[in-house]
């Protein structure tokens, strides 16, 4: 072979057949792209179909959430148009800038009235979550604090059920779940309560409003780390871990999430609200009216409820699509897709007028709902620093009392340190 | 005189592409990395510049610090046991045998086994309540149990990875392979033992292909980061909150650190530094390994 | 002949010694490899399991009835082929190139005298011991800043700029071949780059075949990288199982994951078995990879 021919053959193997791959067409099209942050679970790829069937000039651009992809878009400059975050951790987007502010628009679209108050998770006004303009709305939310228990692993227990009126005291709460966890051998054979393990902060800021009290004090800038009660909740949670082996914890790991523990009846009590009724709807080995749903807890003298998470989309404040990024935002949270949500029955809608829609067909379905209606003028909006994202306090939770939980540590020493490191962060975000 | 011109011209013709490359990909996200960790940057706002403050944070980070004593001491342990095994199994497995080439791929295919399937085939092995190990101790004595992931978190890790050595064994095979036979017989007559045939012999003839892969194994040791954090995680926020989860501190490889530092605590410039900070210990590491084993390192030629 | 008589009882008792080592070996092996197929049994074992059954205490052993939907589901939730070929594309844009420019740069760093050629290889070998993974973060938003986040072109980009250690590789392959094969084709007329092709390389196969599956496998079985550069449909199939067997809320469908895992070690297994004679007999065979 001539050499000009080797030198081709190789040109063309080291680039055209790759470039042959890397091309498979594509054709330049005037349409609008959106970039959209989603869970795949949650909206599946049907539901974006749909939309963009609806309007033919929009294609959305669909990523995976991650929250790790979604700090190293931004940090890249190509941000998506819509993504999701929990709305408990909202004012740290908003004092970044990074979220826009859609109250005119959802002025326009719908009655303002119509809306939950569980939509304040997305409002804030530099001091209070809660007040000020809109950033974004749940796309469905479930009063987190109210609890599921398995009423055989209760009577296996001697413990009476709690009242579906009357919410237990903490100390009466807290001695409950004591009874039913079973660890024997070393082996935690059921856990007494599960939990969320993203959010398991809110329990604490619930807790302590049931007194008046919050998490962080000074606006914000502060672990509120002195005050008695909340170093009592931190102690609370970390000697349940760690004496009681009451719930999955780094000690104790589960081999799976709650759901499926709960199905098995591997833990007695789901602390985690409503959205958790699906749950024990499929679960096939224990029947649905094994279970009651009982109001949360109260701490202090204050009968309080509140969404822990509050998941919901926002949109990104330097989108260049804002009219596209809208569309697909009525399209998803306020219109047709909402009703689809409320009629699965995984939550409550963000829309009052859509709560016909909730799921009421079995004695269950229709006992939970009944026990969600009855809380629901006790509904507070937790108020969360605006200086750290939600996922932080849980992050550096885990990072500091791991080390108390194995015995390197004192707890005193864990819980000082995580205050210092929680309290150099916000410093740093203050500068 | 033009001759050795040529050549050098025919050199950089033939490597000039790998020369631009090299500066492109490699060496300007390096210095943009290191511009970085001159800076504090939250990923959102304009980076700002802070010398080498960020260094000095991180040398009084006793987590940090402890991070790089955790991922030299797993190295250490992950390269010793790896290692060891695979060179006796090569060993093993270097005689004719019925079976050979069928035992010679059942223990490598493990090596095959991608990241993210491994760690969910581990944590299904040596859960405590669940797990294989606990069902078959259970068998024996219902008392009988042991929390492999909490309690020797960094053993139950690396046993992962010695599961996983099939590549070793085979570049020893190859090593042993090529061991000249005569040598091995002509001991063999003067009445040396099998084991120190091995000791005098094919360990000093396989010294080259054994500080290979310590250099190797450093690399690969203190790029882990996944399997860590997965293996002691919570399944119920799966792969998209991996960051929050927090690896036993035993398995808190600097890696992680820099993860963590850079997506959950946003200080990318910190993040960075210490991934300089890692760069450096196993540079350091290495040229300590090949100052400390050019004497004993046999090579054929060079 | 001989006949004395405690030379023969010595070489039958040697003899008897050296049998009964080799049984206790082949024993041995017997133990080990049987240890070693225990993880991948019980994988097999739990995918078909339902999630309960995987949890339930005290723990079973046996799934009381074999779930194979699992397996259906597990190609059916995600759309499996789609992502095997986009893996599988992704492979061949960085190896095919990878494994030519690696024989490119290897030859030159092994045949050639050049002033420089000792520094650039020692980079070549410094850059072995730099993990991919922590240079990703800066990498990302290098290539974000040329809009090539989500594309292809960077897997290109790294093939045609070498892996260090395939560099490395071909350069110990080629520096052990006789220098008068070079002499003898220069005086025929053939160019450099000729010798490359059309004699070292076709002598060269298990190198190639080793190099190929080698990095065929490390794309196929990589997370963090296209985890963190790629999303959404162009994504390979080792994130999109780990992202994609969940139901709402992201609960994680543990049982239907590791079918999925299981069906994707199958091509995995055949590639090895049937290029296990290749691959390992070229490592075994290429004195290259010593010293």
């Amino acid at each position: 072979m001539k050499k000009i021919y080797q030198i081709m053959l190789v040109a063309m193997l080291v680039v055209l057949l790759p470039a042959a791959l890397l091309f498979p067409g594509e054709a330049a099209e005037k349409k609008v792209t959106i970039t959209l942050m989603r869970d795949a679970a949650e909206m599946p790829d049907e539901v974006i179909q749909v939309f963009e069937q609806q309007n033919e000039g929009i294609k959305v651009n669909v990523v995976e959430n991650d929250p790790t992809k979604l700090m190293a878009m931004i940090a890249g400059g190509n941000a998506p148009d819509i993504f999701r975050i929990n709305g408990i951790g909202s004012p740290y987007w908003i004092r970044k800038g990074l979220l826009m502010d859609i109250t005119a628009s959802l002025e326009k679209s719908i009655d303002m009235s119509d809306l939950f108050l569980v939509n304040g998770m997305f409002r804030f006004d530099g001091t209070t979550q809660g007040e000020g303009p809109y950033y974004g709305i749940v796309k469905d939310w479930s009063l987190d604090y109210m609890y599921f228990y398995n009423k055989d692993a209760l009577e296996e227990a001697g413990v009476p059920t709690p009242s579906d009126d009357n919410p237990l005291t903490f100390s009466e709460f807290t001695d409950m779940i004591n009874k039913i966890t079973l660890y024997k051998d070393g082996k935690a054979e059921r856990y007494g309560f599960g939990y969320t393990d993203d959010e398991f902060n809110g329990y604490f800021m619930y807790l302590l409003a049931s007194k008046g009290k919050f998490l962080f004090k000074d606006n914000g800038t502060k672990l509120n780390i002195d005050d008695p009660d909340v170093r009592a909740l931190f102690k609370w949670w970390f000697d349940e871990a760690k004496v009681h082996h009451a719930m999955h914890n780094p000690l104790d790991p589960a081999p799976d999430w709650d759901g499926p523990l709960f199905q098995a009846g591997r833990v007695a009590l789901q602390w985690d609200g409503y959205w958790f009724g699906p749950i024990i709807n499929e679960g096939e080995k224990i029947p649905p009216n094994h279970f009651g749903f009982a109001p949360a807890p109260m701490y202090g003298s204050k009968r309080v409820n509140a969404t822990g998470g509050g998941t919901g989309y926002v949109i990104y404040k330097n989108t260049k699509n804002f009219e596209a990024a809208w569309k697909f935002y009525e399209y998803y949270m306020l219109n047709d897709e909402a009703i689809a949500r409320a009629k699965s029955g995984w939550g409550l809608p963000a829309r009052k007028s859509m709560m016909k829609y909730v799921p009421q067909e079995t004695a269950f379905d229709k006992y939970r709902l009944e026990q969600v209606q009855k809380e629901l003028p006790n509904q507070i909006i937790l108020q969360f620093t605006p200086y750290l994202r939600d996922s932080t306090l849980i992050s550096v939770y885990n990072q500091q009392m791991e080390l108390a939980l194995k015995g390197e540590v004192d707890f005193d020493t864990a819980l000082k340190n995580l205050a210092n490191q929680i309290d150099s962060m916000i410093e740093k975000e203050m500068k | 005189m033009i001759k050795i011109k040529r050549e050098t011209r025919l050199f950089y013709m033939f490597v000039g592409l790998w020369i631009a490359m090299f500066v492109f990909l490699n060496v300007i996200p390096m210095l943009y990395s290191f511009y970085l960790s001159l800076t504090s940057y939250d990923g959102l706002t304009v980076p700002r510049f802070i010398a080498f403050k960020n260094y000095l944070t991180l040398l009084r980070d006793y987590r940090f610090i402890g991070s790089l004593v955790q991922t030299v001491k797993f190295t250490f342990f992950n390269i010793v046991a790896t290692l060891i095994v695979s060179l006796l199994l090569a060993n093993l497995l270097n005689k004719k045998m019925k079976g050979q080439v069928f035992f010679r791929g059942v223990l490598f295919l493990p090596y095959a086994v991608p990241v993210i399937a491994s760690v969910f085939i581990w944590k299904t092995l040596l859960n405590r309540e669940s797990g294989l190990i606990n069902l078959v101790l259970g068998m024996i004595n219902s008392k009988l149990s042991l929390n492999l992931l909490v309690d020797t978190p960094m053993v139950s890790l690396i046993s992962m990875f010695v599961w996983q050595m099939g590549m070793s064994m085979v570049i020893f095979l190859a090593g042993l392979q090529n061991i000249p036979r005569d040598l091995i017989d002509a001991a063999e007559i003067d009445g040396a033992s099998q084991f120190l045939i091995f000791r005098r012999i094919t360990i000093p003839l396989l010294s080259p292909l054994i500080v290979y892969q310590v250099i190797v194994g450093i690399m690969l040791s203190f790029s882990v980061i996944v399997q860590p954090i997965l293996l002691t995680s919570s399944p119920g926020a799966a792969f998209t909150a991996f960051l929050n989860q927090q690896p036993p501190y035993q398995n808190f490889f600097t890696l992680i650190f820099v993860f963590q530092q850079a997506f959950t605590n946003q200080s990318f410039g910190i993040a960075m530094a210490a991934t300089w900070y890692m760069i450096l210990v196993m540079f350091v590491l290495s040229l300590i390994l090949l100052r400390a084993t050019k004497r004993f390192v046999y090579y054929e030629y060079e | 002949m001989n006949t004395n008589k405690n030379t023969m009882t010595s070489y039958k008792r040697y003899k008897l010694k050296r049998n009964n080592n080799k049984t206790f070996q082949y024993v041995l092996i017997i133990i080990i490899v049987t240890i070693f197929i225990v993880p991948i049994f019980w994988l097999i074992l739990s995918s078909l399991k339902t999630q309960a059954e995987m949890i339930t205490f005290p723990p079973k052993f046996l799934p009381q009835e074999p779930q194979f939907q699992n397996y259906i589901l597990a190609v059916t939730k995600i759309d499996y082929l789609h992502y095997l070929l986009n893996t599988i594309k992704l492979s061949l844009i960085y190896t095919l190139p990878g494994i030519i420019t690696a024989a490119i740069y290897g030859y030159a760093f092994a045949r050639f005298h050049a002033p420089g050629k000792k520094f650039f290889f020692n980079i070549v070998i410094i850059l072995i011991m730099i993990p991919p993974v922590s240079v990703l973060l800066p990498e990302y938003i290098f290539f974000a800043r040329l809009h090539l986040i989500n594309t292809y072109y960077i897997w290109l980009l790294w093939g045609i700029g070498g892996n260090p250690l395939y560099i490395y590789l071909f350069k110990q392959f080629f520096s052990y071949f006789p220098k008068e094969l070079e002499e003898a084709a220069l005086l025929d007329g053939c160019s450099r780059f000729g010798i490359l092709f059309r004699i070292f390389m076709p002598l060269s196969k298990p190198i190639v075949v080793t190099v190929f599956l080698h990095s065929f496998l490390y794309v196929y079985g990589d997370f963090m990288t296209p985890a963190i550069l790629l999303s959404g449909e162009k994504t390979t199939l080792a994130v999109a199982m780990a992202n994609g067997y969940v139901i709402r809320n992201g609960i994680l469908l543990l049982p239907v994951l590791l079918s999925g895992i299981v069906i994707y070690l199958i091509p995995i297994i055949l590639i090895f078995t049937f290029g296990q004679k290749y691959y390992i007999q070229g490592i075994l065979s290429s004195s290259g990879v010593k010293g």
